[in-house]
This record gives structure tokens, C-alpha cells and sequence, in this order.
């Protein structure tokens, strides 16, 4: 027996096949409409719940209570920047007290000092003695200073002379100030 | 080549007949796909949108209401004072009786004799305030001492308002010269932006303040908290801009 020969008629399959695919495109319809109304109803509660006119009424009177502060604000911002101006200058100021002692404090007791000179830059220094020995240790002294780059930087022995008549040795040195 | 379908009424509806059921629930997809582009998507990037902005409104609401809690329970009269150490300190235009204050002030601590000075005021218009470094007047003073004295009056002075820098020492046997420049800078413009948070002093700055007032001169005897301008700005400080 053949089964390519089908005597009876398919069109009760055909027809429950388009049923189905209505009752599907139906389907579909309603879950769509269902969907975009929930959809549209829930952005719109959302939207209406997020209202920035709240917010807005409350910065305007807040604003409106800060302007009654305004002079307060203006000492308040006045005094912040005159402290950091402040701080700044503190900070870089050159304090020469330091280098003068450091300086001082090398010099043995019979040397003086005769001339003393500094700018943001240089020192210049004259110191006297009537010993040789005592000029000697205080040089040494600057060169230990100088090699340990502290207060002063490179050393320049300008002159050393001494006066026959009083017996004083005298020294200049030049310096760097750090 | 394109080429023209043609239809005809009996076609029409012969299809309408066949479809006529679908048409209902293809409509119905159809209405929400355009609902959905057209409504619904731009309405939820309204949404977004308005989310955004409110965080952004709610940050600034929030500033506001720090900087109005800070301002309300600021103590008025400690910034009164603040500001006068502040301004006396580097005080808003040249102060030559600031300076001149100062000067003696740390001439007697140090126990030394000052002879003459000068100012070297130089150009007596108003100071930009661009300009990054800051207006200042220049001053020779001789001192009747030695290498000890100069120091000493050195060390008091930098203790003493208004804010001073020794720029150059030259002492001698006879007598000692030192260059001082005293800083001074005209008050800013008061802008305000509101959204812009207001800081109290920081503890550095109250540090300084505190250590500002421990300086000689620092807050001068009979000297108003708030003081109404009184002379020309060249010739009398006024601490407070008020």
C-alpha cells in the first residue's frame, strides 16, 4: 500500500493551524497591550512622584535664609583667604636669624666680626683676629658648614691680609646662602 | 524593473475575507510598537532625564543647607576677631602706622635704638590683583647695634604684625642696617556662588590664627572689632571690609 495516496481531505489540520495562529496573534496582542499600559501607568506614577518643584521651593527658601548670612559668609571667605595668603608668605620667608647663628656660633671667641652682609642670596663676611690659628679654625669651620650644604653653599675666600701695625689678621669670605 | 501589482476589488476582498480576523490583533501590536517608540521611551528618558537633574538639584540643596547650617551656627564675634588678626596681620593697603607700630614694638623687645628710617613706597596706585606675588612696602632701618642686636630685633620682628620679611642685613662695627618689606594685599571682590560650599577655618588656619595672635601688635589696643573707614586708604587700615 502506497502512503503517498491520501484519500482524505487535510483541511480540518489547516484549519486548526490558522486557529492556532490567531489565538497566537491574539495572544500576542493582549500581552502587548497589557505590557504598555502597565508600562505607561508606572511611568507615569513614577514621573509624577519625582517632581522637582519640591526641591526648588526648597532651595529658594534656603537661599532666602542664606542671604540674610551673606556679611557673615563674606568674613568667613575673607578670613580663609587671608590665612592661605598668610601661610604662603610664612612659608617662604627667608629667616635669617638662623644663618647669622649658625655663623656666629663657628667664630672662635677671639675672632669678631667686622662686616657682615646678606641678601636673599649671598653672604659677605669680614671677621678679624690676632690669630692666625683662630682664623684658621673658623675657615674650616665655614668649609665644614659649606661641604655639608647647610645655611651656606659654595665658599669664596676673597681676602685674607693682616695689618702690620696692630698684628690683626683679617679674612673675607663670599658664600651662597642656601 | 519594478513592476506594478495591481489589485483589484474582487482580490481586496477576497483577502479582507481571509484576514479580517487578524486585523484587530495586528492593529492592537502595531498601536502599542508605536506607542512604545513614540510615548513610552521618550517619557522614560523624560524620566531619566529628570532623575539626573534632581540629583544634581539635591546635591546642590544639600550644599545649601550645609553652608546655611554652618553659617547659622557660626559664632559671629570669634570671626570678627579672626578677620581683625587676619587683616592686621596682612592688612588690606599700605598700614604705615601698622608698620610704624611694629616697628617700635619689636625695637623695644629687642632692647636696640633704631635711627632713622624711610619708607620706599613706590608706586602708590592700587595693586592689581592678578598679580600673583604680593604688594608690599620697602624699609631701611639703622640700628644702633651690634651683630646680638640685630638678630634679637630680627627674631622680634618677625613675631610682630603687620607681616614683615628681612630682604637684606648689613651690619658693621658702628651700626647695623637692615631691609624689611612689609606685605599688605587689597581684599578680593566678594563673589558669591552659591552652589559652592562654604568651609569654616581649617585647624591649620585656626593654628595660625591662634599663633598670629600671640604675635606683638597683633591686635591693637583700642581698635574696634567692626570700624567704619575713617581716612583715605593710603594714610589708616580698616581691618574689617565691613
Amino acid at each position: 500500500m502506497s502512503n503517498d495516496i491520501n484519500l482524505v481531505s487535510n483541511k480540518d489540520e489547516a484549519s486548526l493551524k490558522e486557529k492556532r495562529r490567531l489565538k497566537q496573534v491574539r495572544m500576542i496582542a493582549v500581552v502587548s497591550l497589557v505590557v504598555t499600559a502597565l508600562v505607561s501607568v508606572l511611568i507615569f506614577i513614577i514621573n509624577s512622584q519625582t517632581s522637582l518643584s519640591s526641591i526648588k521651593k526648597d532651595e529658594d527658601s534656603t537661599l532666602s535664609n542664606i542671604s540674610y548670612l551673606n556679611k557673615k559668609a563674606a568674613k568667613l571667605a575673607i578670613v580663609n583667604e587671608r590665612l592661605k595668603n598668610i601661610s604662603d608668605i610664612l612659608q617662604k620667608r627667608k629667616n635669617y636669624t638662623n644663618a647669622i647663628n649658625t655663623l656666629l656660633q663657628l667664630m672662635p671667641p677671639d675672632v669678631y666680626t667686622a662686616t657682615l652682609e646678606l641678601d636673599k642670596n649671598d653672604v659677605f663676611l669680614v671677621a678679624n683676629s690676632n690669630s692666625l690659628l683662630s682664623i684658621d679654625k673658623f675657615l674650616n669651620g665655614i668649609i665644614d658648614l659649606s661641604s655639608k650644604k647647610q645655611v651656606i653653599g659654595s665658599v669664596t675666600v676673597e681676602s685674607l691680609s693682616v695689618n702690620a701695625k696692630t698684628g690683626n689678621y683679617s679674612i673675607s669670605i663670599k658664600s651662597k646662602l642656601l | 524593473m519594478k513592476k506594478k501589482v495591481n489589485i483589484d476589488s474582487t482580490t481586496f476582498w477576497f483577502l479582507y475575507g481571509r484576514y479580517r480576523e487578524y486585523l484587530l490583533p495586528v492593529g492592537v501590536i502595531f498601536a502599542c510598537i508605536l506607542l512604545f517608540l513614540f510615548l513610552i521611551i521618550p517619557q522614560f528618558q523624560n524620566f531619566l532625564d529628570t532623575q539626573e537633574q534632581a540629583k544634581v538639584e539635591v546635591n546642590k540643596l544639600l550644599v545649601l543647607k550645609s553652608n546655611l547650617n554652618l553659617l547659622t551656627n557660626m559664632d559671629e564675634s570669634q570671626t570678627d576677631y579672626q578677620l581683625q588678626i587676619a587683616s592686621t596681620t596682612l592688612p588690606p593697603n599700605k598700614d604705615f602706622s601698622g608698620i610704624l607700630d611694629g616697628i617700635s614694638v619689636a625695637a623695644n623687645k629687642a632692647g636696640v635704638f633704631l635711627g632713622d628710617y624711610e619708607f620706599q613706597v613706590g608706586d602708590i596706585s592700587k595693586p592689581s590683583l592678578s598679580i600673583q606675588s604680593f604688594p608690599f612696602l620697602q624699609l631701611t632701618l639703622t640700628i644702633n647695634g651690634g651683630v646680638s642686636g640685630v638678630t634679637k630685633f630680627m627674631t622680634e620682628l618677625y613675631k610682630t604684625v603687620p607681616l614683615s620679611e628681612v630682604t637684606a642685613v648689613k651690619v658693621t662695627n658702628t651700626n647695623s642696617e637692615i631691609t624689611v618689606i612689609f606685605y599688605y594685599r587689597p581684599f578680593p571682590p566678594l563673589g558669591f556662588n552659591n552652589s559652592a560650599p562654604i568651609s569654616p577655618v581649617s585647624s591649620q588656619g585656626l593654628s595660625t590664627i591662634s599663633t598670629l595672635s600671640l604675635w606683638n601688635n597683633a591686635v591693637r589696643v583700642n581698635q574696634p572689632v567692626l570700624q567704619a573707614p575713617q581716612a583715605s586708604s593710603s594714610g589708616r587700615t580698616n581691618p574689617n571690609p565691613f
